[in-house]
């Protein structure tokens, strides 16, 4: 049998004599312990009394314990490290509040460097009583203000009975002599803190340091390209040995655990095939996990309770939407597409959840009324409770109550590592309780935001078997013993890291006691520990670094001066997979840009009136994509109005300003006084017209401007429209409805204008730039007034832009009469170089012969990706589905390949 | 190779004792000379710390880094020197090394203690060591991406809108001016926070309105005085001609005539104006003619001499460098009125922008992350300002010493800031220890300034070269041996750039004049600089034909790199193409955004359909991309299948029986392969990790399959690794967050160990090619359009810097308004840039510049007309005409647009060969049978615990108390405070544990004789490791176990704190709690069977009862066999 992640031969001795083993960790603990029950296994026993060996920092502790229940010392409550936090935080954040002239940006972030200073100083057995340690703190103001929160600090902790974990280590130096003494035998460790040496020569009988020794083994060094291609070499090699011996042992070490260990995985399971079928069988056991915040169950759990929040947003509605875990049984269904398509089309991102009430709980399809989506809300919103502040021992209780209304964790069935998610995700919520100690009553945010902490710091790992291969942090591996270790990372810029003394401690003082990390050549010194043990520790010991990283040149650490240089291979980049199943490949071209005929029965179906001709016109894939597969992108989301309603809401103003005035006559009779208050009237019926709940949404002021910017158009524009001579306005937002090559199309036009003659000038609002450009050729870019003139033959005079835009106010136009600056009556001599129509009659019959074209093309299934320029496609948002992009490259680089 | 004709400037530039200003043009070996210097300080100071040595990139100080200790190395094995340079760095590394050895730095093992870094990274070091100065806190991780976070900020700023804040008046003018568009103004907004650097010093965080309006009109003020003041300087030689000549021509043209010349005042502005007007013509160029309506009527005598004199006066004032600009300023020279539109604008901004910047704050605190900018700003603050200066050395432990700088063209505001308050004091330090002075050296090249667009001033770099640092003077030391560049291209580029660079030095414009470089190389070619013009309708692809011919030509012979620099990436696109098509490899990073990608597109076509069942376009997509390929007839099914009110989800649809019936038999086939991965894409959704899910997904639909080339594939890792990143920062299946950053992420680079490289301009600083090509300098970059907000820093002539800001006031382009000042001033710099960029590409080359151009000919003169003056060409014009050779238009069969052409549907053909991806399936999903509620209540779980450590801590005392102690009520109390009791719940719970003790203590036949001392062997919290049933290792703990004396029986007793049920008999209730127990007992009795031979007995006991239960049913006999020896 090949040897154990540990060898505790050389414990026996030690374990006969009935001493307690102490170990950095707990993860060495357990593994001495594993390797004991398999030695009384197999020498057949049965039952046994545990072997004594725990983490030296827990045994401490117990101890204490044990003084306390012998009443050597006062009972106190050690406060947690997450509540010893929280007081921190406390403190720091009412000094804030007291000196207005410093705000953190990150008052946790400084929480966390006190408690790490307090915490040093206490085992490095600083006196913070003495005057001159006092003096030096104040010196700066970096120190002096930590020793300002520090006296605050023990106050509290004073005032409530409370100490911390390291107060309680701080005591046993004190009781030597007077608990039953112990001999202990220290495992693997490097440099204790004073306090802990302390302590523990008080309350021993007998020390004993004890390092595994085996003789150094191979040490081979491996430089790469860059971080991947080590991780995938790494992943490779660990997977050969493994195959060549499945019983091996076999440590990696990654120096940056957080950022690689996802890759890592990824790559593991790649090379040990475990990606698909045999998901779950991966032979590795990796030292972290996730944070429970990120684990899906717990962050829809907490993705349910931020509905208790004011705000949510459209991508949170829909995430909820897809859960797993909650009851949402008609979530997939066409009222829940119709539910997302309005909150995207509403076009803000961010909503209050009141609003998100209202539409899930009102929307109705057919006979489906409200998704359980609403009711859930409705439900929530019901529960007065959660307005109510609480101890966060309360609030559990109440979140649990939400959280079973929302039918969490669901229905369907959890996997054996979800349920072991949930039983974490239990054990966070008692943890939770600790706060009672330190906070006062909270409200719902404050809790829901403790909760959400407790959940990141908590680490979700797959509880698996003991695996021969190891994926561990530096720090982690330290002591274990494998035949195989492979140490990443191992950049000059990172080892020895560099020094990172806490900002709150003197810097003389720190290097003057030794502090950890104040001085290089402490954390020298530190790295040439770590790298010594690791040596003594593995059978053959790989080092490797990468030669860049993001593409900059690096160095090994120095610290591998004795490895010797190997060189492996460059991985390739991509899966060998992959490059397989290409090589494989053959596309097959299809021409298919038909589509069916409109079907008879199906014409009736056909919404968007001008819109239809104007998309088969502008691109035909277009039309077909948009008006028979009705498929849309999804809008994007604007802080406030997005153009197109911005430019409804003009449209509605000058409705209602014509609606009122009718005439140029009546235009040009009208004060400045009349003036001005039609055009308020017009733009509060404008706006009156916009459902309540986006105006909430968007703000007041929002509309206050909005309607100041609508009077000021609205008024650059009756200045223009003072311009024309007589005319009457005879139809406003009109619908007619026109036959086109079997399409019936319902058009809006938006004003008709009657000249004194009784010909007509058709006219469109636009808030943009028209140009009559848009009219000309064979497909024209906006025919929405030519469908009129073929609608309504030879009653049309002119057709019409009105572009009302701030400024750049003006008609821009074509027609047989200039009814207006701007509408051209030179028809042959604008309509050159892209039609043949030397009159307004002649350009009148193209255009009828144009848009039938365009009509039958459109009913006859015609489907081409054939955008009229470039610039068509900017705005259309269709391109995953036409491939437009693409099509083109494609069959190139295909016909090379072939 | 030549003679270096700067040594001596080389020699002085190491002298420790001194302070420099060095400038160093393109290839002058500066970086050799940073380290040496580097190395002879070293052998000054007592750490290596006290070096700081500041590099504008991350790569430069990995670099410079290597560097030194690469001369430490090599002086430390003795590695024979080539040449007298190497020599004197050995010299130099060789005292280094001695330092090292005094200090004991171990300076060879711990490159980390170089203190060469950015000035992101040092000022980063900074707040890290300052949390309280710096108001950080802690460190805070520092973001690329903050443009989300800007634009939170505005967001934020438009909630005051509807909050009565004072500023909401100023944000509503602004929105209002912009024509209530919210979206363009927050643009800008974001675009202001993301220059925040050069703004906040005067209209940041802490000041107040009105003072930020008084500054802002002293600021006008002063700008138009100086102005005016050194218009004034120029024409003083010419003040009572012109003043004569003014008086003329008022008197002519009816106006009351001037008395006195103007004064530099802005009162005077008109009085300049008209000067202006007499000597400039509209567009600026000086005036060829004058006429009466200038007031020079045509005449005899006194008119005509006027006439004369004036153009006389015209001819001598053109040779006066500079005046012409500083005339046409004039136009522009804003005034300020109060009530005007413009002015109006400025002082909104100037408002509302510390509001903006301090809601910046809030967003950055709210999300614990900041950019590099607030890191700069924070470790300033934390040095203190001149009154409070923080005491550095003492956060360090050291006192920085010496300070070297590179790159120093290219600072902003900020550094130069920084240094400023670095160096506080070290002039009068120098003076009391002028043996051991501190010393500062800045390196740079002003010629090769060219990221003005990203706040760099180079202005900066004369500035520090003039004034120096707090009383440190600086020398200035000229390099000027080029040792890049063959003697040709050296000599091609002083004679091309010496007449472009403008003549003099100006801080305040930005002006660079040029100087000129010495080759130390000698001239290698003949033609080293070549010049390509084309023209006509297919110039275009005529030139990427040719460069792209020239290129292979390269390949195909001889050795060496050559590159290809853009001014922008879409230039560079074309000529990629091309090669791509002719199978030339090449090396082109960063090019094209990974979006572009084909394969990525589909990807991401995927992941928004799996993210969202509504989002019916991906859906569509799906069923449209390569690995399905469905025909639009069967699209058209899947549209309309079911009816209804609004079309179903096409996941439903997909699932639905009805639509088989109305597919053909491609659209069935295709599909029946699609179904089953996708549904286990969604059974699967959340229990793999992100890239897996997809990863699976996309093989199974047979992605790889559907890649356009063998290099795509690539690209489909890019984006896989990206959601290996989504995971690693916990953002989730976040699709807005993967399409920001596929925006950052670029297409597969080619072939990385090509000779050949692609890259703009801006990457190619600081790099060296065999051959250098720049096409396409006719073109111009994308515009950026009319900028609406502008801003610049205007130092005076005593050197005060203070700040102009402006709005577009969407008026006239040359009313005098501050906008259009700056909006001038800024066109020159950008020019004055665009000459530099030339510079910087042309000078990369050692021995051959290839420069091509699209140039079209004036129909009627024949002449080449000038290209636009934003050109790259333009600066460079003269010399281009004379040296191109010109290509002849010829007829090239245009490649069919690929817009016109109608792209072809591209699919797998069939069913792909690869079997459907298999998920595992090995783990069933449980059922779980509760929810959220746990069984038991916590304040339950919590008190059993508690009495179970009583319940220890009693039986371990030799005598039995009758009651509890207020000492045990204490500990116990804290004991359920441990658990995570407080308040009443405490209180309560306490009662319960203290009843149970008191239940126990009184009850002399259960409770008592359970604790009592006076057993043998007894054990409390027995805790064992034993074997189980089924033969796994598991681990036990009794609560109470020992031998009655009298009865020779081992009692195993677990502690239930129970009680029965309301109504429940206390025999039904102990029944039921041993049934439910008695597995439990069992593994203890069976354990303990093997450590003795005793009989054994198992029981309950019921601490809230204070009564024991036997269970006699487990009751065991005493053995004599089979017994393992007592464990240890
Ligand atoms: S993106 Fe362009 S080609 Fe595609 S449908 Fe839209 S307009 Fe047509």
């Amino acid at each position: 049998m090949a040897p154990g992640l540990y060898n505790i031969t050389p414990l026996e001795p030690l374990i006969e004599a009935g001493f307690t083993l102490l170990t950095p960790n707990y993860r060495l603990a357990r593994r001495i312990k594993t390797e004991w029950n398999a030695r009384r296994i197999a020498a057949g026993d049965r039952v046994w009394e545990p072997l004594s060996v725990q983490p030296l920092e827990s045994w401490l502790l117990e101890r204490w314990e044990l003084a306390v229940s012998l009443d050597l010392v006062p009972p106190v409550t050690p406060l947690a490290p997450a509540q010893a936090l929280e007081l921190w935080r406390q403190v720091i954040s009412q000094q804030a509040t007291h000196s207005p002239d410093y705000h953190l940006l990150r008052p946790s972030a400084a929480a966390e460097l006190a408690n790490q200073a307090r915490d040093t100083l206490r085992r490095w057995q600083v006196n913070m009583q003495s005057p001159g340690i006092r003096q030096l703190f104040d010196l700066d103001r970096d120190c002096g203000t930590f020793l300002h929160w520090l006296t605050l600090f023990e106050q509290r902790l004073a005032a409530s009975g409370q100490c911390t974990v390291v107060d309680c280590l701080a005591q046993l130096p004190a009781l030597a002599g007077q608990l039953p003494t112990v001999r202990v035998a220290l495992l693997e460790f490097g440099e204790l803190a004073p306090l802990v040496r302390a302590a523990l020569h008080a309350i021993s009988a007998q020390v004993l340091e004890i390092k595994t020794q085996s003789p150094p083994g191979e040490r081979r060094l491996h430089s790469f390209s860059d971080e991947r291609a080590e991780l995938q070499t790494v992943a490779a090699w660990a997977a050969g040995l493994h195959r060549a011996n499945p019983t091996t042992t076999i440590g990696i070490v990654l120096s940056d655990m957080g950022h690689d260990r996802v890759a890592l995985e990824y790559l593991l399971r790649r090379e040990f095939d475990c990606l698909g079928t045999s998901y779950n069988s991966l032979p590795v056991n990796f030292s972290t996990g996730i944070s429970l915040a990120q684990a899906p169950l717990v962050r829809d759990a907490l993705a349910v309770l931020a509905m208790g929040l004011q705000h949510t947003t459209v991508p949170g509605a829909v995430t909820l939407l897809r859960s797993r875990f909650l009851d949402l049984p008609d979530a997939q269904g066409a009222l829940a597409q119709h539910f997302v398509a309005q909150l995207y089309r509403a076009g803000r991102e961010i909503l209050a959840v009141s609003d998100l009430r209202d539409i899930a709980a009102n929307m109705s399809l057919g006979d489906h009324q409200g998704l359980t989506l609403g009711r859930h809300l409705l439900a929530l919103d019901r529960m007065k409770v959660l307005r109510r502040r609480a101890l966060p021992s309360i609030w559990l209780a109440r979140f649990s109550e939400v959280l079973s209304m929302w039918g969490w964790p669901g229905t369907q069935g959890l996997d054996s590592l979800e349920f072991q998610q949930l039983e974490l995700w239990h054990r966070t919520l008692d943890a939770l309780r600790a706060y009672d100690a330190v906070c006062p009553p909270v409200d719902f945010s404050t809790a829901l935001h403790l909760l959400r902490e407790c959940c990141t710091q908590q680490i979700s790992q797959p509880q698996t078997a003991d695996s021969p291969v190891q994926v561990l942090g530096p720090l982690e591996a330290a002591g274990l013993t494998f035949e195989h270790l492979w140490l990443c990372g191992m950049q000059g810029a990172n080892w020895p890291a560099a020094t990172r003394a806490n900002p709150f401690i003197p810097v003389s003082l720190q290097s003057q006691l030794h502090m950890p990390h104040a001085s290089p050549e402490r954390e020298w010194a530190f790295g040439e520990a770590l790298l010594q043990q690791y040596a003594r520790c593995s059978r053959i010991l790989h080092a490797s670094y990468c030669r860049h990283v993001d593409g900059i040149v690096d160095l090994p650490s120095a610290l591998l001066a004795d490895f010797i240089p190997q060189v492996l291979p460059e991985p390739p980049t991509v899966a060998a997979q992959w490059t397989r199943s290409y090589s494989k490949s053959t596309l097959e071209k299809v021409a298919d840009h038909q589509a069916p005929r409109l079907h008879q029965a199906h014409q009736a179906t056909i919404k968007g009136g001008s819109g239809v001709l104007e998309d088969q016109s502008q691109c035909p894939f277009r039309a077909f994509a948009r008006h028979r597969l009705g498929v849309a992108p999804l809008g994007s989301f604007s802080v406030a109005l997005s153009a197109a309603d911005r430019g409804s809401l003009l449209h509605a103003a000058l409705f209602a300003v014509w609606g009122e005035i009718g005439d140029s006559a009546a235009l040009l009779a009208l004060s400045d006084s009349d003036r001005e208050q039609t055009v308020e009237r017009a733009v509060h019926a404008a706006l009156s017209g916009v459902p309540q709940r986006r105006r909430r949404a968007i703000g007041t002021a929002f509309w206050q401007l909005e309607a100041q910017r609508l009077n000021t158009v609205l008024h650059e524009w009756l200045a223009v429209e003072c311009q024309r001579s007589a005319f009457s306005v005879v139809q406003r937002e009109q619908d007619i409805t026109l036959q086109l090559a079997q399409l019936t199309l319902v058009l809006r036009i938006d004003r008709i204008d009657q000249l004194p003659d009784g010909s007509r000038v058709i006219i469109d609002y636009k808030s943009g730039i028209g140009t009559v450009q848009d009219w000309l050729g064979a497909r024209p870019a906006k025919p929405q007034l030519l469908l009129y003139s073929i609608a309504e033959p030879d009653t049309a005079a002119a057709l019409a832009f009105a572009q009302v835009r701030p400024r750049e106010c003006r008609y821009v136009g074509l027609g047989r009469i200039a009814a207006a600056n701007g509408i051209h009556t030179d028809i042959s001599r604008v309509v050159k170089g892209t039609m043949h129509a030397p009159d307004w009659a002649a350009l009148n019959a193209r255009w009828s012969e144009n848009l039938e074209r365009i009509a039958t093309t459109f009913v006859a299934g015609d489907a081409q990706v054939d955008p009229l320029a470039p610039a068509t496609c900017t705005r259309c948002g269709l391109q995953p589905l036409c491939r437009v992009e693409w099509s083109a490259d494609v069959s190139q680089a295909q016909g090379a390949a072939q | 190779m030549n003679e270096v004709a700067d040594a001596p400037a080389r020699a002085a530039a190491i002298d420790p004792s001194l302070s420099f200003c060095v400038s160093a043009p393109a290839g002058s070996g500066k970086t050799e000379l940073l380290i040496q210097r580097y190395l002879c300080l070293l052998s000054r100071v007592e750490r290596p710390e006290q070096i700081l040595a500041i590099t504008f990139t991350r790569k430069a100080a990995a670099e410079m880094r290597q560097r030194v200790m690469h001369a430490l190395q090599s002086a430390m094995v003795g590695d024979p020197c080539e040449n007298p340079h190497q020599q004197v760095t050995r010299t130099l590394a060789q005292q280094a090394l001695a330092a090292d050895e005094r200090g004991s730095w171990s300076l060879l093992s711990n490159i980390a203690r170089f203190n060469i870094k950015t000035i992101d990274s040092f000022c980063a070091g900074l707040t890290r060591q300052m949390p309280i100065l710096s108001q950080f806190g802690g460190q805070a991780s520092v973001q690329d991406d903050v443009t989300p976070l800007y634009t939170e900020a505005v967001i934020e700023l438009y909630k005051l809108l509807d909050e009565e804040h004072p500023v909401a008046c100023d944000v509503a003018a602004l929105l209002l001016h912009f024509d209530n568009n919210w979206e363009r103004v927050q643009e800008l907004l974001v675009a202001m926070l993301a220059r925040r650097e050069q703004w906040r010093g005067y209209v940041g965080v802490p000041h107040a309105p009105a003072a930020a309006e008084a500054y802002l009109i002293a600021a006008v003020a002063s700008l138009v005085q100086d102005e005016l003041g050194e218009l004034a300087r120029l024409l003083a030689p010419y003040t009572e001609e012109l003043l004569a000549l003014l008086q003329f021509s008022a008197a002519n043209l009816s106006l009351s005539p001037p008395i006195r010349f103007p004064r530099s005042s802005a009162q005077d502005l008109p009085a300049w104006r008209t000067l202006k007007n007499l000597l400039l013509i509209k567009s600026g160029d000086w005036r060829k003619a004058v006429t009466k309506n200038e007031g020079f009527p045509s005449g005899k005598g006194e008119l005509q001499r006027r006439k004369e004199q004036l153009l006389e006066v015209l001819a001598q004032l053109q040779h006066i460098d500079g005046l012409q600009e500083r005339l046409a300023a004039v136009q522009t020279l804003p005034e300020i009125e109060a009530a005007s539109v413009s002015w109006q604008l400025v002082l909104h901004l100037s408002r509302l922008l510390p509001t903006l910047a301090a809601q910046l704050l809030l967003v950055f605190q709210k999300h614990g992350v900041v950019d590099h900018s607030q890191v700069a700003q924070s470790a300033l603050l934390a040095l203190g300002d001149d009154d409070a200066p923080t005491e550095l050395a003492l956060r360090l432990d050291y006192h920085i010493e010496h300070i070297l700088v590179d790159e120093f063209q290219d600072t902003a505001i900020t550094q130069y800031e920084l240094l400023h308050k670095l160096t506080r004091g070290w002039g009068e330090y120098n003076e009391d220890s002028p043996q051991t002075p501190r010393t500062l050296m800045i390196v740079g090249d002003g010629m090769q300034s060219i990221y003005g667009f990203r706040g760099a001033n180079v202005g900066l770099f004369l500035k520090a070269r003039r004034e120096g640092f707090n009383g440190v003077a600086l020398q200035h030391l000229e390099l000027r041996c080029n040792f890049r560049s063959d003697a040709g291209v050296v000599d091609w580029i002083n004679q091309t750039f010496m007449h472009v660079f403008p003549a003099q030095n100006d801080v305040q414009r930005a002006q660079v004049r040029y100087s000129h470089a010495t080759a130390v190389r000698p001239a290698a070619h003949e033609q080293p600089v070549e010049m390509h013009a084309f023209s006509g309708e297919h110039a275009r692809i005529q030139e990427v034909e040719f460069i792209c011919a020239h290129i292979a030509n390269v390949v195909a012979s001889g050795s060496g790199t050559l590159a290809v620099l853009g001014r922008s990436r879409s230039h560079l696109q074309p000529i990629i193409k091309r090669l791509k098509q002719l199978q030339i490899p090449c090396n082109a990073p960063d090019l094209d955004s990974l979006a572009q990608s084909p394969v990525v597109a589909d990807l991401l076509t995927l992941c928004r359909a799996l993210a969202n069942d509504a989002d019916r376009l991906a859906w569509m997509a799906l069923l449209r991309a390569p690995w399905c390929g469905l025909r639009l007839a069967d699209l058209l099914c899947v549209a309309q299948c079911g009816e209804g009110p609004t079309a179903a989800p096409v996941w439903s649809t997909l699932q639905s029986a009805q639509l088989y019936q109305t597919l053909s038999h491609d659209g069935k086939v295709r599909l029946q392969h699609l179904l089953p991965v996708l549904r286990q894409a969604r059974e699967k959704r959340d229990r793999l990790s992100l890239r897996i899910w997809i990863e699976q997904a996309w093989l199974g639909l047979g992605g790889p399959q559907c890649a356009p080339d063998v290099a795509s594939l690539q690209d489909a890792e890019s984006f896989l690794q990206l959601l290996e990143q989504a995971d690693v920062e916990g953002v989730g299946f976040d699709l807005a967050w993967l399409s920001r950053r596929l925006q950052q992420c670029y297409m597969s680079a080619g072939d990385p160990d090509s000779r050949i490289h692609l890259m703009t301009l801006h990457k190619a600083k600081g790099l060296e090619f065999e051959r250098v090509i720049i096409p396409q300098l006719d073109r111009l970059p994308r515009g950026d359009g009319r900028a609406v907000l502008l801003w610049d820093e205007h130092s005076n002539t005593l050197g005060e810097r203070s700040f102009l800001l402006a709005a577009d006031d969407l008026g006239p382009a040359d009313a005098p308004t501050l906008y259009n000042y700056l909006k001038v001033q800024r066109q020159q710099k950008t020019l004055l840039e665009t000459t530099r960029l030339l510079y910087v590409g042309a000078t990369r080359a050692v021995s051959g510049v290839l420069l091509t151009a699209s140039v079209s000919w004036d129909e009627k003169t024949g002449l080449p007309t000038a290209p636009s003056k934003h050109s790259l060409l333009r600066p460079i014009w003269q010399t281009f005409v004379q040296q191109m050779s010109v290509h002849q238009p010829c007829a090239i069969a245009v490649s069919v647009d690929p817009l016109r052409s109608t792209p072809l549907l591209l699919r797998l053909p069939r069913v792909p060969v690869e079997a459907v991806v298999d998920y595992a399936v090995s783990d069933p999903p449980q059922r779980v049978g509760r929810t959220t509620a746990r069984p038991d209540s916590f304040a339950e779980r919590s008190i059993g615990t508690v009495v179970h450590l009583a319940l220890e801590e009693l039986s371990r005392r030799p005598q039995l108390p009758a009651t509890a102690s207020t000492a045990d009520q204490r500990r116990w109390a804290m004991a359920l405070q441990r658990e995570g009791l407080w308040g009443s719940e405490l209180d309560t719970a306490l009662h319960t544990v203290l009843s149970a003790i008191g239940q126990t203590l009184r009850a002399n036949h259960s409770g008592r004789w359970v604790l009592s001392s006076g057993h043998n062997d007894a054990h409390s919290e027995w805790r064992l490791t034993c074997v189980n049933a089924q033969g796994n290792i598991q681990d036990i703990s009794i609560d109470r176990s020992f031998i009655d004396r009298d009865t020779g029986q081992r009692w195993i007793i677990d502690y239930k704190n129970s009680r029965p049920a309301s109504g429940e008999s206390l025999d039904a209730f102990a029944a039921r709690e041993s049934a439910s127990y008695k597995v439990q007992l069992m593994l203890y009795r069976d354990a303990v069977r093997q450590l003795g031979a005793e009989p054994l007995r198992c029981a309950l006991y019921f601490t809230a009862l204070g009564y024991l239960h036997v269970v006699v049913e487990l009751d065991l006999p005493a053995t004599d066999n089979g017994i393992n020896a007592r464990a240890q």
